[in-house]
């Protein structure tokens, strides 16, 4: 039987993280989608530029992205474990699916997602301890690298700047795992006796 | 005149009595300015302080921080024997060295970039200071150079193998070698050093005889300023040294400055925010060569 989770809470409160474990423990077929909250809570959102994804996909094979159009309209596994996760600052005003931003709804129908039960931390007790920091306001940088090379040595300068704090204050800096291909070596002529 | 009714006058007879003997005999080192002239300024007025009027500076006047002319120009003005740098070298010469001085595109890109604004910035009567400095500096059995006698770009690292050490010292006719470059000041003692030499004689038809001497060497020693501009030794704090001729005490000194005042120089002047955020931190402006060994042949 396949199950639909809405999972909201605030920036850094460990919502991708508890989904990881889920996604972890769950034997069968699995989707993923991170949905971008809305601005108008009195605090910026950041936008996640797809870096939850990509980190969830590297740690767990075969992760089905639910924003994938082609994968909205297939046939759903039975057992599929599909996990929304939404950036909410604001606690739900009703328990349950009843408090779930309608304004998600329009995003979720159109990827043919239904949730079957809305968590949300620090209401929810099923969900682990809020861990939140106090944010007043986020934002996210990011840079399209695509035809760029970077030695290694550069960029463990850069990464060690940057979770010290030389850039700002670092709440979440990932490492995005390029996929490199080196064509292979062309065969030289075999020498000639 | 000292005075204060809790003070043992014997005791501050014997003070300075011992500083009268010692003051005329001890000079201070200084090494890699860095164009940070917060932080020679305070190294400067602690010299002042223990009324030490020698002082030999082993080069890098300018390279990365902020004030290259402003440092030039104090120690031209305090008349500081100076001997040449790396920095002071390329910045005259033009950049010789390949990449294999620094560790990362990176760091060798804000190399670059230091290099440029520094050469930009530096007025022709410093560009002529600088060229016009010695490669080394002599006082009796002191040899003063910035990175070995070798090269300014040689690191001489604490942990050298013993003999390359002694070699260096020994082939530069020093007894006591005064070096920077590292940015971390050390003082290095190469004791019971000896050479042995084997001599072959003999008839071409005849046995061949051999020949041992060793030849014993005295202690030798390498003692390394640090950096007064970029100190690299695990904190922000400038390091020099006072060395006594007489009784070959050597003091490594190391002294707060108002770091900020540089920090907030180098954002002014237009260079790489970064630049001030690792001095802040005390870390090297862009990585030290992994391979530190290294000499570029270039």
């Amino acid at each position: 039987m396949s199950q639909t989770l809405l999972i909201s809470g605030p920036p850094g409160c460990g919502k991708t993280t508890w989904i990881l474990s889920q996604l972890r423990s769950h034997p069968g077929p699995c989707g993923y989608l991170c949905l971008a909250g809305t601005p108008d809570e009195g605090l910026s959102q950041a936008r996640d530029g797809g870096i939850d994804l990509t980190w969830l996909q590297d740690q767990r094979s075969g992760l089905q992205d639910l924003a994938d159009p082609d994968q909205a309209l297939a046939p759903r596994p039975a057992n599929l474990l599909a996990l929304i996760e939404l950036s909410q600052f604001q606690p739900p005003t009703e328990p349950g699916l009843a408090g779930m931003d309608r304004r998600v709804i329009p995003q979720l129908e159109a990827l043919h997602l239904s949730p079957d039960a809305h968590l949300h931390f620090g209401r929810d007790a099923v969900l682990p301890r809020q861990d939140t920091l106090d944010f007043s306001s986020l934002q996210a940088w990011e840079r399209n690298l695509a035809g760029a090379v970077w030695d290694p040595a550069s960029l463990s300068s850069f990464w060690f700047e940057l979770v010290n704090g030389a850039y700002g204050d670092a709440y979440r800096a990932w490492w995005c795992r390029a996929r490199i291909s080196i064509p292979p070596p062309s065969r030289s002529p075999s020498p000639s006796a | 005149m000292v005075q204060g009714k809790d003070l043992d006058p014997a005791a501050i007879e014997v003070t300075l009595t011992v500083r009268l003997i010692a003051m005329p005999q001890s000079h201070a080192v200084i090494s890699c300015l860095h164009a940070n002239l917060a932080a020679l300024e305070a190294v400067l007025a602690d010299i002042d302080q223990q009324g030490i009027a020698t002082i030999t500076c082993l080069g890098d006047l300018v390279g990365y921080g902020p004030q290259p002319n402003e440092v030039v120009d104090l120690v031209r003005q305090r008349a500081i024997p100076t001997c040449q740098g790396c920095w002071d070298e390329d910045i005259i010469e033009g950049l010789n060295a390949c990449d294999c001085s620094y560790p990362s595109q990176l760091a060798e890109r804000r190399g670059h970039l230091a290099h440029q604004w520094t050469a930009e910035q530096l007025s022709e009567e410093s560009k002529a200071f600088l060229a016009s400095l010695p490669m080394s500096l002599r006082r009796d059995r002191l040899l003063f150079v910035h990175g070995s006698p070798n090269s300014q770009h040689e690191y001489l690292l604490p942990d050298m193998d013993a003999f390359a050490a002694l070699e260096r010292v020994e082939s530069a006719g020093a007894e006591t070698l005064f070096c920077g470059h590292t940015h971390r000041p050390y003082v290095r003692e190469l004791r019971e050093g000896s050479i042995r030499v084997r001599q072959m004689s003999g008839e071409p038809a005849g046995v061949a005889e051999a020949e041992d001497r060793e030849l014993r060497l005295p202690l030798r020693r390498i003692i390394n300023a640090g950096s007064v501009g970029e100190p690299r030794h695990g904190n922000t704090n400038p390091t020099y040294v006072i060395h006594d001729e007489d009784i070959g005490a050597v003091e490594i000194r190391e002294l707060p400055y108002e770091v900020e005042r540089t920090c907030s120089a180098i954002v002014d002047a237009g260079l790489p925010p970064i630049f001030a955020w690792r001095l802040r931190h005390g870390f090297e402006y862009a990585e030290r060569a992994d391979d530190a060994s290294h000499v570029c042949e270039r």
